[in-house]
């Protein structure tokens, strides 16, 4: 009986030990890969951010450079080409007619010149564009690219018109100006059509043109340039919580549409 | 102890329903043949074996299926190569020495001794897979695992079980019946909570379907 007594003991001892190091076990991994997990995503948090905060400066530099372009072309090259239409104005020629004409013509280029650095000063100017809103500065970009002569710019908007955060409102423009950006550079296009939805719950703007169009997955794995360009735009998209869809294939053109959700608006 | 023998019954069927829901899904489709096995074994041992005595060596092999299968099943979750490896090559090894200790003659005159046998290799089976879990980089949600809820009733069932099987046989084979069958219900409360956490494991394949 004793003996018989100690294999009871034995078994049930023996049984809770095993099922206690077996519970200690389950409950020591099941922890250890929830911390493991949390650590990961702590450390893709400050990953993130980190390169938010980067993105964050990179803009500002560039707005910033920006702003000292515009103000260099405004307050400096606009002033002295200025004045070097006034000379023109105010030069008493005399000489033979093929001369006078060649002043005219000069007249009227620097006018130009004095026209067109004008929109550019404009165009890179933040201030101007937080002031003027997005609509207004999408409109003036339009008209710079239709006064080439080589495209048909339109331009719609549809809903009701509010402006959201200034700075968002200047990174929205900044994307639109690199996609039209890479139409002039690389669609070959002839129509550009551009709209702005105000929708109560989301804006959207969006960019169509009838140019070559492209392999989107081939050139977003692309290390080029024009591969960092596009990637940059969902960065910037991405950084104002906005969401930036691309369709394209070759010969077909391309439609860049940029929804942005009210609550990221402000 | 009639009650805990038609739970036991009860929640195996229900394991067995349970375990369609794993139907179409590679890595646990296994389970329905596995507990349909089981629950037919387990109806033999009580209602058919008495009459036909010479059933009992038959009947022993479920041991063998259940080892082949477990072991496939977990090695299929496994993502190291070598751990696969070693899991399926011990079934290659395994199951002609269980089938020498049922059918010819055994390496040790002890009763379960297969169960005592691949129970521990079992056990090692499912840390294996604890430790892959425990290194995975993604978010583990307990929820939507069937196989963490499985991965514990196999651990709790074959750890737990070993004493209750090694004692219990040791006292069968020296004729002390009644206590053996005492020392045996521990590991069939241990297969009772083995079917509960296979129908929670399976309840979870349902919730990811």
């Amino acid at each position: 009986m004793p003996e018989e007594k100690n294999l009871i003991l034995i078994t049930v001892v023996g049984t809770f030990l095993l099922i206690f190091l077996s519970i200690t076990l389950f409950i020591f991994f099941y922890y250890y890969q929830k911390r493991k997990f949390k650590h990961i995503r702590e450390k893709q948090q400050l990953q993130t951010n980190f390169r938010q905060e980067l993105l964050q400066t990179q803009l500002e530099i560039q707005e910033q450079t920006f702003q000292n372009i515009s103000q260099e072309i405004h307050d400096n090259i606009g002033q002295m080409l200025s004045l070097a239409k006034l000379n023109l104005n105010t030069a008493e020629v005399t000489g033979p007619a093929a001369s006078l004409e060649k002043i005219e013509r000069t007249r009227e280029l620097v006018s130009k010149v004095i026209g067109d650095l004008r929109d550019l000063s404009k165009s890179l100017n933040p201030e101007i564009i937080t002031r003027i809103g997005l609509g207004e500065a999408v409109q003036r970009e339009l008209l710079m690219v239709a006064k080439s002569g080589q495209y048909n710019a339109n331009l719609t908007q549809n809903g009701d018109f509010y402006r959201f955060n200034p700075q968002k409102e200047l990174i929205v423009f900044r994307i639109f100006q690199e996609i039209l950006n890479n139409i002039i550079k690389h669609s070959s296009a002839k129509t550009v059509n551009v709209s702005l939805n105000y929708q109560p719950g989301l804006f959207s703007l969006s960019v169509m043109d009838d140019g070559d169009g492209f392999d989107i997955a081939l050139l977003e794995s692309h290390s080029d340039k024009l591969g960092q360009g596009i990637r940059n735009m969902q960065t910037r998209a991405k950084m104002i919580g906005g969401n930036l869809k691309m369709e394209s294939s070759a010969g077909k053109g391309t439609i860049i549409l940029l929804e942005l959700a009210n609550e990221n608006m402000l | 102890m009639y009650w805990i023998k038609v739970v036991y019954f009860i929640l195996m069927f229900l394991a067995l329903l349970a375990s369609f829901w794993g139907y179409g899904q590679k890595k646990y489709v296994l389970f329905i043949p596995l507990l349909a096995i089981s629950l037919v074994t387990e109806l033999a041992r009580d209602f058919i074996r008495p009459q036909y005595p010479g059933l009992e060596p038959w009947l022993d092999l479920y041991v063998v299926i259940e080892y082949i299968i477990l072991s496939y099943i977990i090695s299929m979750f496994l993502i190291s190569r070598s751990k696969k490896m070693l899991i399926r090559a011990s079934i290659f090894i395994l199951t002609p020495i269980f089938l020498i200790n049922i059918f010819g003659e055994p390496l040790l005159d002890v009763k379960y001794l297969n169960h005592l046998i691949s129970a521990p290799f079992l056990c090692v089976w499912t840390i294996f897979y604890l430790f892959e879990i425990a290194n995975t980089d993604e978010e583990f949600d307990i929820k939507k695992n069937p196989m963490f809820w499985i991965s514990l009733g196999n651990l709790l069932f074959f750890s737990g079980s070993f004493f209750s099987y090694g004692f219990g046989g040791y006292l069968a084979e020296k004729g002390n019946d009644d206590l053996a069958d005492t020392i045996l219900w521990i590991a069939r409360s241990l297969n009772i909570l083995l079917y509960i956490l296979y129908i929670t494991g399976f309840l979870c394949l349902k919730r990811k379907t």
